[in-house]
Formats: structure tokens, C-alpha cells, sequence
């Protein structure tokens, strides 16, 4: 005689729920002068026990805020070169969101997002160096540079498609390259300015007290960046770029209904160049000097590779690829090129099993085991049975 | 002008040709954005210099200081390249094609991993090889014409005819043979070739393979004029890309007639006293942006729209 099994469905068990008193009504906070609230709170009763259970839907706020607060807790701690890089992480962090922001959210391809960079930073630099601004005002011509150059940079992205508005982006960064190395002032310092006035006083620069205050000063960065892709992401621009997101039926669709999609790009793509801009200003004043090297292919494949390995289009994905990346290029300078193979090396096997990147391998998986378990259900239920495969799920003894 | 910068203006014209011809059928064949055809280039030109090196003793000892020598030694830089080509080609099929092809997002992942690919061979070339500069042995020797009271070098003559030969037989193969048929068809419409029954696996492997040994007699032949070194495939691929994009993705006479006319701008903008050497890709960018703000795909680049 065969034992007969029994399995058990049921819906996440593992998951941690409140349990509220069923009887109290619910007072949510709520973000000043808006509806939002903070946390995604999902109340449900449960139909077997008759309780009432109170769950996170959306948990990501909350590793967020974990990560987020442990990185800055944890970094006074260690060695100078350490808090040095993660201040380099905290600036390129910044700059892959405001790049992922015109890639993944207005779906513009530019490759010109270092070259703003570059352009406002170089501009920052020289007014406070050629024109005698102080400091604070390298914060406000920056992004004023920026939001110049993103408007020009801009104007043909309307009009040119994909992979040749890549390449002319790319034209746009080598002509910014050329043109900074063949300045005339310039000559003697390679094509550098250095020298720049900064928010971290002249005889801590290099000291740890310099370190630590440029550290705090590239978090508030990263911390700016976020709160843009946030802005931009969960408010009316995000809705209206997410409806005309994917191919030509459904730009069609969105005109159709009164969107005027290319307006809202050229907005999205308008305010991350001004913030790059401001990214660009920073980046000056942090390390006191910029140099062409910022416009080069290779700077621009490694941000490049930062964005693909955390997942192209996700703002954690921008920001692990470039916590993995950072620290893989400044921490083990000593075995020299081998690190740019183990990048690229990283690159490639992330690319060929993810299918967006490391931060979306969690969702992979649970398609993949969503797939199995369907396949294994669809084999057990036998012919002529009750419930069909895809009602099993709503059955709940079986 | 100068008969003597025509014919340098058609050298850089015909290994831009060769490189953006490889990356034109790859895209429009395959779907696919060959980033990793620089290190194909870098990677033939060390086959060629490492297998030239090796069996130049048993050339010299076999043939002595004849013709018959020379011959054999410029047969074993081409095919040595050639083969090196085909042989990338095979592990870009395998990497870069084989495992995603009919996975989400399969351009983008292309183009990544043949990204990483460049920059992973690239880099270990350095790391292996150094950052010294190799000589191949001249295919076409020393020497020069005089013809209408320019000189021409050998080796430009020889590049010139060269990729010009080679193009032709790409393109009499793609026109001719069952297999460039086929190529012929996915290039047209990718979804019908599959239906009248051509394996898009079948089919890339070639395609992938006969880039890659374009490629490799790019190598060869601009080995000829500069030297072999790991980085010495980032100019070719970032020229190739240019210039495939320029004369509009999968149109091949579209990227010949780019490549001649930025094999031209080049060499104009070379001798022209003020620019000089330097402002040299500062002038293709701009005009690129200028062409492609009137034509935005590019000059041949209709085909796109006629396929919708």
C-alpha cells in the first residue's frame, strides 16, 4: 500500500508579521503636507486563526536606512585610506544614481554623464581659481554649468535613437577631453587645475580630521542623490516616464493619453545634469585639483561596470555595484591590473547568470522557484482531479 | 591635394572599412554590439608576432634568404592572425551568445559582456605581455613606388589591395554561398528567416568567426604601418564603432562609404598646418555629430525604418 503525502500551501511562511488589536483603529503617519505615508503597513486577517496580522509589503526602506546608518557608524572607525575610499564611493555612488536616472528612468542612453561631470567641475574650479569665487560658490556655478550643458546635451536626444545618441555622447566627451588638454593656461599643469579652495580646511587636507569632514560631506552627496531618485521616481514624473517606459507601443499609448512623454525625459535628463553638476563642483573641491583624466573611456567603463554589476536601472543596484567596484579598484591598488580582470571578470559572470544584475538575482530566484514548483504541482495533480494547477494555490486543504 | 595623402587617406579608410564592416553584419545578423572586437584585434596581432617569432628558425632554415622565404613568412602572419581572429570569434559565440540569446535583455547583456570581455583580454595582454611595442615582419617588405612623382610604400599599397580583396570575397560570400543566404536573410528580417528554418545558432557562429577573422586581417595589415601592442585595439574598435554607427547599423556600402570619408577626414585634418595630429579625432567627432543631426541614422541608415 502506497503512503499517500500531503503538502502543505501556504503563503510565506516564514515571513515576520505584528499582530495588532483587531479592535483599535489604524493612525498612520504621514509624510508633512502630503498623503504618503513612511512604511507600506499591509493589514489582513488571517482566514484560520481569525487574527488580524500586520505586515511590511515593501521592506526596502528599512534595509535602506540599516545600511545606510552601519556605513556611516562604522566608517570614523577605520584607517585613513579606507574612509578616503569610501568617500570616493559615496561620490561615484551619487554620480551611477544620477546616470541611472537618465538611463533608467528617462531611457535616454548617454554616455556624456561624466563629461557633465567634468565640464561643470572644470568650470567650478576655474571661477574659483581664475575668478577668485570663494568656495560656496563653486556649490551654486556647478550645477548652474551643469543644467547649461545638460540643456544643450539634451536638445538631440529627442530626435536621435538609442545607440547613435550613445555615440554622440561619447564624440561629445572626447571633444571635452581634447579641448581641456589643449587649453593654453593649462599647459603646464597637464591640463589640471589644482589649487582649488574647499570646504576642507587648507592644513587638515590629507589629515584625518580633513578626511573625516570630506567623508560627511560626500555622504550629504549620496544622500542628495537619493532623495532626487526618489523624488523623481515615486512622483508624478516617474509615473508618467514609467507608462511610456518600454518600446514604441508604448510611447504610442502614453501619447494616446495626453502624456507628453519627451518633455518629461528632457526634464529628468535636465535635473541629474544639474545635480551632476553639482557632483562635478564637489568633486573639485574634494580633491582640490580635476584633471582631463576625468573625460577618459576608461573612467566612463568603470562607472559603466559599477551600474551593470549592481543591475542597470535599480537605484541599489548603482549603488552596491559601486560599494563592489570602489573597493575592488582603490583597495587592492597593489596587485596592480590584475584588479581591472577581476572587474571585468565579475562583469562577466554577473551578466551571464543574472539577468539584471546582482540586486535582481533575489527576483530571478523567485521566478525560477515560482517556475519549478508550478512544473512539480502541474506533474502531482492527477487527471481529472479537482483542482488545476493554477487554481492549487487558492485551495487551502488539499 | 596630393596623390600621397589619397593613398594614406584610403590605407585608414580601408582598415576602418574592414572594422566597421565586421561590426555592421554582426549587429544586424546577430543583434549583437561587438564590443570585444578591439581585443580580437589586439589578440590576432600577438598571434601573428608570437607565431611569426616562433617558426621564423624554420622558415630561415628551410629556405635560406630566398623569395620563396618572404612568401611563406608573410603567408604565416596572415593566417596566424586570421585564425587567431576566427578562433575570438568562437569564444565570443560561446560567451557572449551562446548562454543568453534567448534570455531577457539579450542586447544589452551582449554588449556588456563582449565590454568586459575587451576589457578583461586587454588587460591580461598587458599583464602578460607588458606594455612593450611588437614589430611583425613585413608582409609586403620595405620599399616604395614612384608613381607620378609621389611614392607610395609597399605595405600602404599592400593594405590597401589587401582589405579591398578581402572585402570583396566577404562580400561575394555573403552573396553567393548557401551560408550568406542565410546571413543574408536574418539581416533582412530575423523572425521570417527563423520561420523558413534558420537556426540562429547555426548561424552566428560563422558570422561570429568570419568577423573575427575581418578583424584579424585588420591586424595584420595596420601591424604593417604602427606596431602590435594590448592596447593597440581600442583606436580600430572605437574608429569601427564610429563609423559602423555613422554609416548607419547594417548597411555595409553605408559603413564603406563612412569609413572612405572618415579615412579622408583624417588625413586632410592630419597635414592641415594648425589642427595637426591631435585635433584629429576632435574633427571626426564633430563631424559625426553634424551628420548625425541631419541624418539621425546615420548616412545609410534607412533600413531601419523601411523594416517597420
Amino acid at each position: 500500500m502506497t503512503v499517500k503525502t500531503y503538502y502543505k500551501v501556504r503563503r510565506r511562511p516564514w515571513e515576520y508579521k505584528l499582530s495588532p488589536d483587531g479592535k483599535v483603529a489604524r493612525n498612520r503617519l504621514r509624510l508633512p503636507f502630503t498623503r504618503r505615508h513612511f512604511l507600506k503597513w499591509r493589514d489582513a486577517y488571517n482566514p484560520k486563526s481569525l487574527k488580524r496580522e500586520r505586515r511590511l509589503a515593501d521592506k526596502k526602506p528599512l534595509w535602506w536606512t540599516i545600511g545606510l546608518l552601519a556605513f556611516v557608524v562604522v566608517t570614523p572607525f577605520l584607517s585613513n585610506s579606507m574612509i578616503s575610499i569610501a568617500a570616493i564611493f559615496c561620490i561615484y555612488a551619487s554620480i551611477n544614481l544620477l546616470w541611472t536616472l537618465i538611463v533608467g528612468t528617462a531611457g535616454i542612453f548617454s554616455l556624456a554623464t561624466l563629461a557633465i561631470v567634468g565640464v561643470s567641475g572644470y568650470a567650478a574650479a576655474a571661477s574659483n581659481v581664475f575668478l577668485g569665487l570663494p568656495w560656496p560658490f563653486i556649490l551654486l556655478v556647478g550645477p548652474m554649468v551643469g543644467f547649461v550643458a545638460g540643456s544643450i546635451l539634451a536638445a538631440p536626444s529627442t530626435r536621435l535613437d538609442g545607440l547613435y545618441y550613445a555615440l554622440l555622447t561619447m564624440g561629445v566627451a572626447e571633444i571635452c577631453r581634447v579641448f581641456v588638454t589643449q587649453l593654453r593656461s593649462l599647459t603646464q599643469t597637464n591640463g589640471a587645475i589644482t589649487q582649488v579652495d574647499s570646504f576642507i580646511p587648507e592644513d587638515w587636507f590629507l589629515q584625518r580630521p580633513g578626511l573625516l569632514l570630506g567623508f560627511a560631506g560626500a555622504f550629504c552627496l549620496l544622500l542628495g542623490s537619493l532623495l532626487l531618485w526618489r523624488l523623481i521616481n515615486s512622483e508624478r514624473l516617474g509615473l508618467l516616464l514609467r507608462t511610456a517606459k518600454t518600446g514604441r507601443e508604448d510611447e504610442a499609448f502614453a501619447e494616446a493619453v495626453g502624456i507628453d512623454f519627451r518633455r518629461a525625459r528632457l526634464t529628468v535628463f535636465v535635473l541629474s545634469s544639474s545635480a551632476l553638476g553639482l557632483v562635478g563642483g564637489f568633486y573639485a573641491m574634494y580633491f582640490k585639483s580635476i584633471s582631463p583624466n576625468i573625460f577618459s573611456l576608461d573612467q566612463l567603463l568603470l562607472l559603466f561596470a559599477m551600474m551593470v554589476i549592481g543591475g542597470l536601472g535599480r537605484a541599489e543596484g548603482a549603488v552596491v555595484g559601486a560599494a563592489i567596484v570602489t573597493l575592488i579598484d582603490k583597495g587592492f591598488i597593489e596587485i596592480g591590473p590584475l584588479r581591472i580582470i577581476l572587474v571585468a571578470a565579475i562583469m562577466l559572470v554577473v551578466t551571464i547568470f543574472a539577468r539584471e544584475g546582482l540586486t535582481g538575482v533575489r527576483d530571478q530566484f523567485r521566478d525560477f522557484r515560482k517556475r519549478k514548483s508550478g512544473e512539480r504541482r502541474a506533474q502531482r495533480t492527477e487527471k481529472g482531479g479537482e483542482a488545476m494547477p493554477e487554481e492549487a494555490v487558492e485551495v487551502h486543504d488539499k | 591635394m596630393d596623390l600621397g595623402l589619397i593613398i594614406y587617406a584610403l590605407n585608414l579608410a580601408s582598415i576602418y572599412a574592414l572594422m566597421a564592416i565586421g561590426i555592421s553584419i554582426l549587429w544586424s545578423s546577430v543583434g549583437m554590439i561587438n564590443m570585444a572586437h578591439g581585443a580580437t584585434f589586439a589578440t590576432s596581432g600577438y598571434a601573428a608576432w608570437f607565431v611569426s617569432g616562433a617558426l621564423k628558425p624554420a622558415i630561415a632554415a628551410t629556405f635560406g634568404k630566398t623569395v620563396m622565404a618572404s612568401v611563406m613568412m608573410a603567408s604565416v602572419v596572415m593566417l596566424s592572425a586570421v585564425l587567431a581572429g576566427a578562433f575570438c570569434g568562437a569564444v565570443i559565440y560561446a560567451l557572449a551568445f551562446l548562454p543568453i540569446h534567448d534570455k531577457p535583455n539579450y542586447s544589452v547583456r551582449s554588449l556588456i559582456i563582449t565590454l568586459a570581455l575587451n576589457i578583461g583580454v586587454v588587460q591580461s595582454l598587458l599583464w602578460y605581455f607588458g606594455p612593450r611595442n611588437r614589430g611583425l615582419p613585413k608582409v609586403f617588405g620595405f620599399g616604395r613606388w614612384e608613381l607620378l612623382d609621389t611614392k607610395i610604400r609597399y605595405d600602404q599599397a599592400g593594405t590597401i589591395v589587401g582589405a579591398s580583396l578581402v572585402m570583396i570575397l566577404t562580400l561575394a560570400w555573403l552573396r553567393y554561398s548557401r551560408r550568406g543566404l542565410e546571413v543574408r536573410a536574418m539581416m533582412q528580417n530575423a523572425e521570417g528567416a527563423a520561420y523558413s528554418g534558420i537556426s540562429r545558432q547555426a548561424t552566428a557562429l560563422p558570422v561570429l568567426m568570419l568577423t573575427g577573422a575581418l578583424a584579424g586581417v585588420a591586424a595584420a595589415l595596420l601591424s604593417q604601418t604602427i606596431f602590435v601592442s594590448p592596447t593597440a585595439g581600442v583606436i580600430p574598435l572605437v574608429k569601427g564603432l564610429t563609423i559602423a554607427l555613422l554609416g548607419g547599423l547594417g548597411s555595409v556600402s553605408g559603413a564603406v562609404a563612412a569609413a572612405i570619408l572618415i579615412g579622408f577626414l583624417e588625413a586632410i585634418v592630419g597635414v592641415i598646418p594648425f589642427l595637426g595630429q591631435r585635433y584629429v579625432m576632435f574633427a571626426t567627432f564633430s563631424f559625426i555629430i553634424l551628420v548625425l543631426i541631419f541624418r539621425p541614422r546615420g548616412i545609410g541608415g534607412l533600413l531601419d525604418n523601411t523594416r517597420e
